[in-house]
């Protein structure tokens, strides 16, 4: 699988996910997709799941979006592919990327929401590579109002 | 019909204890008495026991501006103390959370043990000609009891006891917290832009749910949810009658049948509220404690907790922390707006173009009725010593 390939695929999914082009999104990855949010607490010493989602889940959650109150603004994924990685199994990848997330409000304001990584795990037996896992490992914990809107 | 600014700023022609002055959400004196005369006299929840569940383990944390550890002791009590060295003042204990045999200031090295006294002072030469003693050198005890798992804290020496505040607060949630060991598997921290009293409003106001989809497609549709009861109980605490939900209205969510907490029936909501400042919110598989520190009149630290099963399986445990995030968490469908929802409360409030906030619905004390909010505001009047309708006299204000 040619690297580069791989690399449009995970900045696809940062494009799709700053456009809200959620059919979009979905369509980069199995359909066996497994998504989740970890983190780490120094609080509790103890690693924490904040968000684990079947691909089905995450059409659910991108569908009801529109019912919901949020944050008036768009989030921004700014990520930079460090690594591709065979990861044993035949056919997939593991690819890890930094990633910044910002945030700018319908004021033009913009901030740094929050750092951390994707750490992803690509299928690369079809045409074209698709994400079959993602792990968003935040750095940050700290998250205001937090998002209903996955990294 | 609008009102021109005079009969804006005129209170509302209700019961005194019907309406809130926004005064209370942003002057910045009575956030300073607040601090006086509620959080340091009442009692706080400080962590859950699983957090300090070893001996040594401890927690720090920041209340009513003074730093504390909370540490369980080689004799397995948990006790908590001012975090700071009685040489120097600095941090005795550092970082959110770890455990020690002994509390070693890291500037002078002076130690400590977990129940407080001073065991060495560095070079103690030094002191033998004027003092003071290690005897006289122990930290700083605060008044620190657990119930139902719960660390509470309370810097007034003289407060009643915690069973004394909390009276029969805790029944609804006696055999759910109280029957197998929990832990906590969910921390998070949020600052808001708002008043301390604005969130806590929220989560004694069942009138809100209306601005949450996830509320108006589950709790909203069960049946009973408009009949039940509020049951306040002395010191501003409140709870409301258990009910059913079916969170499977709501898309891509599964009934919540299997994994219910003792003492619940699959779905059941069971919900606590606590003066001033800490929530429990028990959805049939999981529970969520809440609790807030005040930095400023419109700055709040928001402290998530979510609990389930100590030594439970990993599937049951992804299961609870499946549920808990549906709601909870950062990502979360309902924290998200909750915290939206009352930052832009504070919009309103913070240079006064609010002037009051109405707390008059009235349905025979049933869930939308404005009780709880009404009993919490009593609690606050009667402990600051001026109505929340009218904290600096503002009709004499007025009229001058």
């Amino acid at each position: 699988m040619n690297a580069d390939a791989v690399k449009d695929l995970i900045y696809q999914s940062c494009l799709t996910m700053d456009d809200e082009r959620f059919d979009e999104y979905l369509a980069l990855c199995t359909d066996d997709y497994q998504y989740k949010v970890t983190t780490y607490s120094p609080e509790l010493r103890k690693e924490m799941v904040w968000l684990e989602q079947s691909r089905s889940d995450l059409g659910a959650m991108f569908d009801m979006l529109p019912e919901h109150v949020k944050p008036e603004g768009q989030f921004t994924r700014h990520a930079q592919v460090y690594r591709v990685a065979p990861n044993g199994s035949a056919g997939t990848l593991n690819v890890t990327s930094a990633l910044t997330l910002y945030f700018t409000t319908d004021r033009g304001e913009t901030r740094v929401f929050a750092i951390g990584r994707y750490n992803d795990v690509v299928d690369t037996t079809g045409p074209v590579p698709r994400l079959k896992a993602r792990e968003v490992r935040l750095e940050t914990r700290s998250l205001g109002a937090g998002s209903q809107i996955p990294f | 019909m609008t009102r021109n600014a005079d009969q804006w700023a005129t209170p509302p022609n209700l019961p005194p204890d019907h309406y809130i002055s926004a005064l209370v959400y942003s002057d910045p004196d009575i956030f300073r008495e607040e601090q006086e005369k509620i959080f340091k006299k009442t009692w706080k929840l400080a962590c859950h026991e699983s957090e300090v569940a070893a001996p040594g383990d401890y927690r720090t944390m920041t209340f009513a501006g003074t730093p504390l550890v909370v540490i369980r002791g080689t004799d397995k009590k948990v006790r908590c103390f001012v975090n700071a060295c009685s040489h120097r003042s600095a941090l005795v204990a550092r970082g959110p959370s770890g455990n020690a045999k002994t509390l070693t200031c890291f500037f002078h090295l002076w130690e400590y043990d977990t129940k407080g006294a001073c065991i060495a002072m560095t070079r103690d030469l030094g002191f033998r000609e004027c003092g003071p003693s290690k005897e006289e050198m122990g930290l700083r005890a605060v008044r620190c009891e657990t119930r139902l798992g719960m660390v509470f804290i309370n810097l007034d020496d003289n407060a009643e006891s915690l069973d004394s505040y909390l009276g029969p607060s805790f029944d609804l949630i006696e055999e759910v917290m109280g029957t197998k060991d929990l832990e906590v598997f969910h921390y998070h921290q949020v600052e808001m832009r708002a008043n301390w009293k604005q969130w806590h409003e929220t989560n004694m106001e069942d009138y809100h749910n209306w601005g949450h989809v996830v509320n108006r497609t589950t709790g909203m549709q069960a049946k009973g949810h408009f009949e039940r009861k509020w049951i306040l109980y002395p010191n501003g605490h409140g709870s409301i009658d258990p009910m059913k939900i079916d969170y499977s209205r709501y898309k891509g969510w599964e009934d919540r049948q299997d994994q219910n907490l003792p003492g619940l029936r699959p779905g059941e909501l069971r919900v606590v509220d606590l003066f001033p400042n800490t929530t429990i919110i028990v959805r049939a598989t999981c529970i969520r404690i809440d609790t807030s520190t005040p930095i400023g009149p419109s700055h709040t630290l928001l402290e998530y907790r979510g609990l389930g099963i100590k030594g439970e399986s990993a599937a049951e445990r992804a299961l609870r922390v499946r549920n808990h995030n549906q709601f909870w968490g950062p990502f979360g469908r309902n924290l998200v707006e909750d915290v939206v929802f009352v930052e832009a409360v504070e919009e309103c409030n913070r240079d006064g173009a609010a002037k009051y906030s109405v707390v008059s619905r009235r349905e025979e004390m049933k869930a939308q009725d404005d009780a709880l909010l009404r009993h919490f505001h009593g609690e606050w009047s009667k402990r600051m010593g001026r109505p929340a309708s009218n904290p600096v006299n503002q009709m004499a204000v007025a009229a001058e």
